[in-house]
């Protein structure tokens, strides 16, 4: 286990621990990049509000921002989302064996 | 892409259990009997565990890796006895709130079904209406990586 995926593996998911950022990874993933200002629209939250999430979401790669004009577009990226497909599939095997030593556990237990 | 569940980060493990369910219940809630089944995995022995089994009780766990020790904790959400344990789940690496873990267990014959859920965010809201599907996120991560 890399000591730094699991460092970015807590940011990604603290980034995505709440619903609105949820939200707005969604409708990027659905609409493409879209304008800052259509975002605070279409979440009816004040552009400051959506700023914030947004810089949350940036910290943890899971957006990048590029600036077209006076517009900043924000775009989702879905590479980092690769770390928690594996932390699923660690997380997973970790459960199996824990529930494979129960049943022997109890099994051999038993008295014969 | 593989087929486990993403939807709002919830895993979903069934397992036989070669005991009847009142025996797979205590055995989640007796020390002794945590600290022989689980820590093992990857090289790890388990020091310690306590449990309070209560609901708001607490129980804690200290893994050991050979090199460190890596503390895990969680608070009873629910406790029916022999059918269902519910608990928060809180390791290391599980920094983010609301990871719960539950045990729900099935009488087949005189074996247990065991169903485990550990579900990453519990506090699960829609106060803005969005649908928020992790589901549609990663469909949109397997057709990128394809």
């Amino acid at each position: 286990m890399v000591e730094r995926s699991e460092h970015s593996l807590t940011e990604i998911l603290k980034a995505a621990s709440d619903p609105t950022r949820r939200a707005i990874l969604t409708l990027l993933a659905q609409h493409g990049p879209t304008r800052v200002t259509e975002l605070a629209a279409r979440f009816d939250i004040s552009l400051n509000a959506v700023s914030k999430h947004i810089k949350v979401l940036e910290a943890a790669g899971l957006v990048s921002r590029r600036t077209l004009w006076r517009e900043h577009l924000i775009e989702v990226r879905m590479e980092p989302l690769v770390l928690i497909d594996r932390w699923f599939a660690e997380l997973r095997s970790i459960w199996d064996l824990r529930l494979e030593a129960l049943d022997k556990l109890l099994t051999e237990e038993k008295p014969e | 892409m593989n087929d486990m569940s993403h939807n709002d980060l919830t895993m979903t493990i069934n397992r036989r259990i070669g005991a009847p369910p009142a025996k797979v219940y205590d055995a989640w809630l007796d020390p002794e009997k945590l600290i022989q089944f689980m820590a093992n995995c990857k090289g790890m022995t388990l020091a310690s565990a306590t449990t309070d089994p209560r609901v708001g009780g607490r129980f804690s766990m200290v893994m050991n890796t050979g090199e460190k020790d890596i503390p895990h904790a969680g608070t009873y959400l629910e406790l029916t006895p022999h059918s269902r344990i519910a608990f928060t789940w809180e390791s290391q690496y599980s920094t983010v709130e609301g990871s719960t873990v539950t045990l729900d267990l099935q009488p087949d014959g005189a074996a247990t079904l065991l169903t485990l859920t550990h579900v990453r965010f519990a506090n699960e809201g829609s106060r803005d209406g969005h649908k928020s599907g992790w589901s549609t996120i990663l469909d949109g991560l397997a057709a990128t990586t394809l």
